[in-house]
């Protein structure tokens, strides 16, 4: 990637809008003196938006915290109800101007694709007794496509482009995505995540998680990627559902029809996503 | 090191013949380590008689070290004598606000608005200067050692560990212990649990082996009940924390203000009888305005 694409996709994601719904909830949340903390934390941890900015700023330089917060929950143990509140409300205020429609990229679809990753991969490192902090994991799967977002709202017709040559050609979307704008989502996310001070590993995740570079939380992600799209969970935009590669079949000691069986039923992951999409 | 508490109240002053005892200005507490430095945790309204006390060693360099924000540990400030006489030095610390991203300096400078304030910020006459802080970013004045530890409160709070020579003390400023918003049905219960714990972990290996720890101990168990989240302890919380931690002392402040001291003495007898002191334990006290702890 040279560094004008580069410096022109870091300008992006500071124009980054959250999902309307969110910063609606946010709002009337947050007006309710009595709301449930919990209840709080799910609207901002299931917003890719606002859980990564949110994320940038309590590991920014300006906090400077001895530890690196890794979850929506990890900040609100570290800084307190009160402040993780503000500080979702001033992102949801500036961030609920209108924006820009953007046709090729249906925002509610990607959100449950992200969703039901991000529960899928947890459900996956449950099961298969994955080491790594659950949340992170939970957090990993909701951003691992973030760069999408930035790519459709910011190279709009270049993304479009990219996703009709990949249906067309029946190919993954970051193939296409590499070929027409010179840098996948993979990348972009990745950049940004890294510019945003988040913590290593969930950097790592997003960036690599085309480059079939195999770690625990990473793996966990592609397996709930694949799953996701094999069930039709939202859409993430790329029409193929890859196999899993050899390190993949490795570490579950399965392919995608075992891994399946393994999970059992995923209707309920897919509800509660729905449920929050839509509530 | 010696310590004065020239505020012990919580929330607003409350002065009364039911608050003679143990006094009614909000928190306020000189500290003198052995150095000679001169160091203020937070700037209530017992400020204003703290200054007074020090017209004989003026000129002064203070060191004033706020917790956090709130009304109760900023509304004396203003009324800081040394502020007003050239010659003075005073070094304000205290954290920055995340929400507007405005630094320490942002208290003055709004209490001294010409619509609330007589004397604007640049008509002090002493040289003041401003420091933001982070956590854990550790400040040495002379050979004494000021340690911010992130708490826990409505908005960011730093407690203060003070080492000089070989003596060490800890203010929390206002701090609440956190609790787990989940409830043990919910799937989240465990593992927020664990984030708990190793934020508890994270402040008492700061808080570790203090001669003088004083803490926020506003409410009894009790009354905690219908103000969690309002970012105060309780009398057992903080014997809890201070036994964890290893501290010598323990004194209890952040007094509410409707509580007379007859009150005060009542439910802390009872905090202590309910807390039987163990070997190894801390003692615990009542702070007091006017009490000197010199050790
Ligand atoms: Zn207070
Ligand atoms: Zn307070």
């Amino acid at each position: 990637m040279d560094d004008e694409l580069q410096k022109k996709l870091m300008g992006m994601v500071d124009q980054m809008p959250p999902f309307p719904k969110s910063v609606h909830r946010i709002m009337t949340l947050s007006a309710d003196i009595n709301c449930a903390p919990k209840d709080l934390v799910q609207v901002i941890e299931h917003d890719p938006v606002i859980t990564m900015k949110l994320l940038k700023l309590v590991n920014s330089a300006f906090f400077s915290l001895a530890r690196s917060i890794s979850s929506v929950r990890h900040a609100l143990v570290y800084l307190g109800l009160n402040t993780v509140k503000n500080l979702a409300l001033s992102i949801a205020t500036v961030e609920s101007l209108p924006r820009k429609k953007t046709p090729v990229f249906n925002t509610k679809h990607f959100l449950m694709h992200s969703l039901t990753t991000a529960s899928v991969a947890q459900h996956v490192a449950k099961t298969f007794d994955i080491e790594s902090d659950a949340t992170d994991i939970f957090v990993a799967g909701l951003l691992h496509d973030f760069g999408k977002a930035v790519l459709a709202q910011f190279a709009t017709d270049m993304f479009a482009q990219s996703v009709q040559e990949a249906e067309q050609n029946q190919e993954p979307l970051h193939i296409a995505e590499l070929r027409v704008i010179g840098a996948n989502h993979a990348e972009v996310g990745g950049l940004l995540a890294e510019k945003w001070e988040l913590p290593t590993a969930l950097v790592a995740c997003i960036r690599e998680h085309h480059m079939g570079i195999s770690s625990p939380l990473g793996d966990c992600v592609f397996v709930a990627n694949q799953i996701s799209k094999h069930e039709n969970f939202g859409q993430s935009g790329s029409p193929v559902i890859e196999s899993f590669p050899g390190y993949i079949l490795e570490r579950f000691q399965m392919d995608m029809e075992g891994m399946l069986d393994a999970l059992g039923d995923l209707s309920s992951e897919s509800e509660k996503a729905h449920a929050f999409i839509h509530m | 090191m010696k310590v004065r508490f020239w505020g012990v109240r919580g929330s607003i002053p409350s002065p009364g013949k039911h608050t003679v005892r143990y006094g009614g200005n909000t928190t306020c507490i000189e500290v003198r380590p052995d150095d000679g430095s001169l160091i203020i945790l937070d700037a209530g309204t017992g400020i204003f008689p703290l200054s007074q006390s020090l017209f004989p060693e003026f000129p002064i360099t203070a060191h004033i070290f706020n917790t956090h924000t709130h009304w109760d540990h900023i509304q004396g400030l203003p009324f800081f004598i040394p502020f007003f006489v050239p010659d003075n030095r005073v070094n304000i610390y205290g954290v920055a606000d995340p929400i507007s991203q405005k630094g320490i300096r942002e208290i003055l400078d709004t209490q001294l608005q010409y619509r609330f304030f007589p004397i604007r910020e640049v008509e002090l006459k002493a040289d003041i200067a401003y420091q933001s802080l982070v956590e854990a970013e550790v400040v040495h004045i002379g050979e004494t050692k000021i340690t911010p530890v992130l708490m826990n409160h409505p908005v960011i709070n730093f407690g203060y560990r003070i080492d000089c020579n070989g003596k060490s003390m800890f203010f929390t400023g206002d701090h609440e212990p956190p609790s787990n918003i989940y409830t043990p049905d919910d799937e989240e219960y465990k593992e927020y649990q664990s984030l708990i714990e190793q934020k508890n972990k994270g402040m008492i290996d700061v808080i570790q082996g203090v001669d003088v720890m004083i803490a926020d101990a506003s409410y009894t168990p009790e009354e905690y009940e219908a103000k969690k989240g309002w970012g105060h302890g309780t009398y057992d919380s903080n014997i809890v924390m201070a036994r964890d931690a290893g501290v010598k002392k323990l004194y209890c402040t952040h007094h509410e203000p409707t509580r007379s001291d007859d009150d005060l003495e009542a439910v802390f007898e009872a905090a202590l009888e309910r807390n039987p002191r163990q070997e190894g334990d801390p003692e615990c006290f009542l702070a007091q305005e006017g009490l000197t702890i010199d050790w």
